[in-house]
């Protein structure tokens, strides 16, 4: 969960720096999911786009390893389970 | 249905499938398991991405790689790193320490420019990245064939592999060979693809790589488990981005020696497929 789903006193509730880590090491992981309390929109941390800027990149590196993979899971549990066999 | 659209899957979707079945985790600390805090977070993300994340607000990383294997990094593919060793790293905000393993294959869905490792017109193709392939010397040495189910092939010096799929049992593959012929001073790569549905591109990234050494790109379509070829086909060779990515749709490569790269299109893999490139004697020290 970037950027955590508690934040902490400082005004957004995470610095940018940690932000942007967490949102790095996200992309290499199998699962990037954002959000959580407080501020957890890319484009809100600075004026420079900067943040957004290595967002957008790290997601376009964790969907080019992971594309569909939630559906295609499914898919795959369900050919494994004999109760989901007859819908598929 | 899980097999007809698993042929679209990159990476993380059979580090996935095959974790599921066999009850292992995608992600393999590198340090022992404790109730502390471990010595470090460093991490495997399957079998070939080792990541070193950052827990620090900090611009600059010690790094230690694990031992058995070299290690390429990610952002620039020319770099490759020796097992075993320590090095100081530097990430500003823009880079995370990431490395792959040398030899590794990765398969990927590029669907846009942004990553680095194609366009908009890569979004039909399954990506295939070859990083630092290391050579080998041995003259003699020979591609293993596909689906042989040997599982210290990956190690043989020199050679790349990637299952596709190995879902329940594997059921494609891909293989490369590069080797360096000492008398005649050329080298040569070998690309080898089971049967697969989706069209292939194949990227090589590596120090190695110059357009003038490219004598020949052979591409030839056979089945993977009939010995004789069925025909031979040379791949056309494109001198710009654009002929490549939207003009060429099979059948031809480009080489970018400014970014140490080369691109190629094989032909349709319906029925596997069987790429031979060979530098020119005279360009010592290079493709």
């Amino acid at each position: 969960m970037l950027g955590g789903y508690r934040g902490s006193n400082v005004p957004l509730g995470r610095t940018k720096q940690l932000f942007i880590r967490w949102a790095q090491m996200g992309a290499f992981v199998p699962l990037m999911e954002n959000g959580g309390n407080g501020e957890h929109r890319p484009w809100m941390f600075d004026n420079t786009n900067q943040t957004l800027d290595i967002y957008r990149t790290f997601v376009n590196i964790h969907m080019e390893m992971v594309r569909d993979l939630p559906l295609i899971t499914h898919w795959c549990h369900g050919s494994l389970s004999l109760s989901l066999q007859g819908v598929m | 249905m899980c097999v007809t659209v698993a042929a679209q899957n990159p990476y993380l979707l059979n580090a996935g499938t095959t974790a599921f079945h066999s009850g292992v985790s995608v992600i393999a600390p590198i340090a022992e398991p404790t109730v502390l805090p471990p010595r470090t977070w460093d991490y495997m993300l399957w079998k070939d991405i080792f990541v070193a994340p950052i827990v620090t607000n900090t611009t600059v990383r010690t790094v230690e790689f694990p031992a058995g294997n070299n290690w390429v990094d990610w952002w620039n593919m020319t770099i490759v790193y020796s097992g075993n060793t320590t090095i100081t790293y530097q990430t500003p905000l823009e880079i995370f320490p990431v490395f792959f393993r040398q030899g590794a294959l990765l398969p990927l869905q590029v669907n846009n420019s942004l990553a680095g490792h194609g366009d908009e017109f890569s979004a039909e193709y399954m990506t295939l990245l070859a990083a630092a392939p290391a050579l080998s010397d041995r003259n003699n040495q020979t591609l293993e064939p596909l689906l042989q189910h040997d599982h210290h092939h990956h190690e043989q010096q020199g050679a790349g592999y990637t299952a596709i799929r190995e879902f329940r049992q594997v059921s494609q593959e891909v293989r490369y060979l590069t080797t360096r012929n000492v008398e005649s001073s050329t080298k040569s790569f070998t690309l080898l693809a089971s049967a697969h549905p989706r069209k292939l591109i194949l990227l090589v990234r590596t120090a190695d790589l110059s357009s003038q050494g490219l004598e020949s790109a052979v591409d030839v379509t056979k089945i993977v488990d009939v010995v004789d070829r069925l025909n031979d086909r040379p791949l056309r060779q494109v001198h710009r981005w654009g002929a490549f990515s939207k003009g060429c749709v099979a059948g031809c490569f480009f080489a970018n020696p400014a970014k140490s790269e080369l691109w190629l299109k094989p032909f349709s893999g319906l029925y596997g497929v069987h790429v031979d490139i060979l530098s020119k004697a005279a360009e010592v020290g290079t493709w």
